[in-house]
């Protein structure tokens, strides 16, 4: 492996002082990307700064109205968490499918976000339930929606001397359903070929809101503003009719506008572009069974 | 490259050493500690040859650099036999269904399924599977794999309640497995 200076941060004070010194540090927490990467030679750190010791981000918590999750919490205990099954199970469903058991005990939710991979699997899930981000440095802290945190491959909005404290996502109190699918080639250590996560909500048995996000199938993991456009205001019934019909409703066929997938080892654009949509249809269905148990 | 100054209880004995920043838990453990059940596979994340137990848990240990590991405990392979220098139930039973043939998984896989089984004593063979999914076979194949912490699991739930009719303690009748 590549060498690199490696500093063990103390706690959170430490870690900003630390990152306000040194702007060309990368924070190391799981390592599961990390050791990979750096020892592949596409990450060379000057300086590591390692934040497995800061208890302060190793949270779940309810508080008014939000689901807070700090960013040292690991994929395993997210899908295991039963808050997160309960009031967030698209994130519970895409934290369960990552890796391999024995990576998800490692691997934490703010290093699955800050690598920014389109291939990202909890991604999806935090943009589809509308996740804000909590950002500090020395300079004090902000707050930033997920859609404006992801830039490109690899490239978040982080600011430098900037890391992610928690990941909040707003609990709503009506009748709210989520899910989460992925497209693997197994079971197991699969990196997603495309993913979906959808969120509805629904409101005298119409769709009063809803959020879908695709992975893998754009520069970033994307929300599809158009196809929710044409899905607000919806009757749940005429949903779930075109399900039955195996019929394609219009709003599958704009999915395809909010995605621009690639060739690459894992599948063609081509068959992407084929895929997404049976995804998307899927979850916002499952979504909204979801939502109509929950009422 | 900076220096670390790291503890870590190996097998229940505290290990000291000075580690260079990059070196991970799997070369510490092989090449410091001098623990080769451990397993090097690939090295990076994929194979789950050099599982350890770190902390109750099963992980891959050449995902954690060595340093990180300070102040932890580390289960091998080489912690599982017993005062007498006996295999575990879980080593008897890979022996006995023929879930071994080259070996090299077999240490991770045994220690993957001994967190396992210390987590959930008598797992479906779904959960076994999905349990078992980070280790890699490529010889044996996963059935006899799967059947092996089956037994396993069926023996040390009798070893346990102190039923006789267990094989390991040598009395009474010997437990079938279908």
């Amino acid at each position: 492996m590549t060498e690199f200076d490696l500093l063990i941060a103390r706690d959170l004070r430490h870690l900003l002082e630390s990152l306000a010194e040194r702007p060309d540090s990368r924070i190391v927490a799981g390592a599961t990307d990390f050791i990979p990467l750096v020892g592949a030679g596409k990450w060379e750190p000057r300086l590591a700064i390692d934040i497995t010791r800061l208890q302060e981000l190793h949270f779940i918590r309810q508080t008014a109205g939000w689901l807070c999750i700090g960013s040292l919490t690991t994929h395993g205990e997210a899908a295991e968490s039963p808050c997160i099954n309960d009031m967030a199970t698209a994130l519970a469903e895409a934290c369960a499918s990552v890796a391999d058991p024995l990576i998800r005990g490692r691997a934490t939710l703010g290093g699955n976000l800050c690598t920014a991979s389109p291939a990202a699997d909890s991604v999806p899930a935090m943009l589809a339930l509308g996740a804000e981000l909590r950002l500090v440095s020395l300079a004090g802290e902000r707050r930033l929606p997920l859609e404006e945190f992801l830039i490109g491959p690899g490239k978040t909005a982080l600011l430098p001397g900037e890391a992610l404290a928690e990941i909040c996502l707003p609990v709503s109190p009506g009748h709210v359903g989520s899910g989460f699918l992925k497209l693997g080639r197994r079971r197991a250590m699969a990196i997603s070929v495309a993913n979906a996560a959808a969120w509805v909500s629904i409101d005298g048995g119409m769709i009063s809101d809803i959020r879908l996000a695709l992975g893998s199938l754009a520069p970033t993991v994307v929300r599809c503003p158009k196809a929710e456009v044409s899905l607000r205001g919806r009757r749940v019934i005429d949903i779930e009719a075109e399900v039955r019909a195996a019929a394609d409703g219009d709003w599958l066929g704009v999915v395809r506008h909010d995605i621009s997938p690639i060739d690459d080892v894992r599948a063609s654009g081509a068959y992407r572009r084929r895929v997404a949509a049976p995804l998307a249809q899927r979850m916002v269905t499952t979504a909204l069974e979801r939502a109509k148990v929950n009422i | 490259m900076t220096l670390h100054s790291v503890g870590i209880k190996v097998n229940g004995l505290l290990r000291a050493a000075v580690v260079p920043s990059h070196m991970t838990l799997l070369q510490f453990l092989r090449e410091i500690v001098r623990i080769t059940g451990v397993k090097d596979g690939c090295a990076e994340g994929d194979c789950g040859a050099c599982t350890v137990i770190f902390n109750g848990r099963a992980v891959k240990s050449c995902l954690i650099l060595a340093a990180q590991a300070d102040g932890a405990e580390v289960l091998t392979i080489e912690s599982l036999k017993g005062p007498e220098g006996e295999l575990h139930p879980i080593q008897n039973a890979f022996m006995e269904l023929g879930a071994v043939q080259c070996g090299y998984c077999t240490p991770g896989m045994i220690m993957t399924a001994s967190a396992l089984l210390d987590a959930n004593p008598r797992p479906t063979r779904e959960e076994i599977r999905a349990s078992i999914s980070g280790n890699l076979c490529r010889c044996t194949g996963y059935s006899k794999i799967v059947s092996a912490i089956e037994l396993a699991a069926i023996r040390i739930a009798s070893l346990k309640a102190g039923d006789e009719s267990c094989e390991i303690c040598g009395k009474g009748k010997r437990i079938r497995h279908e």
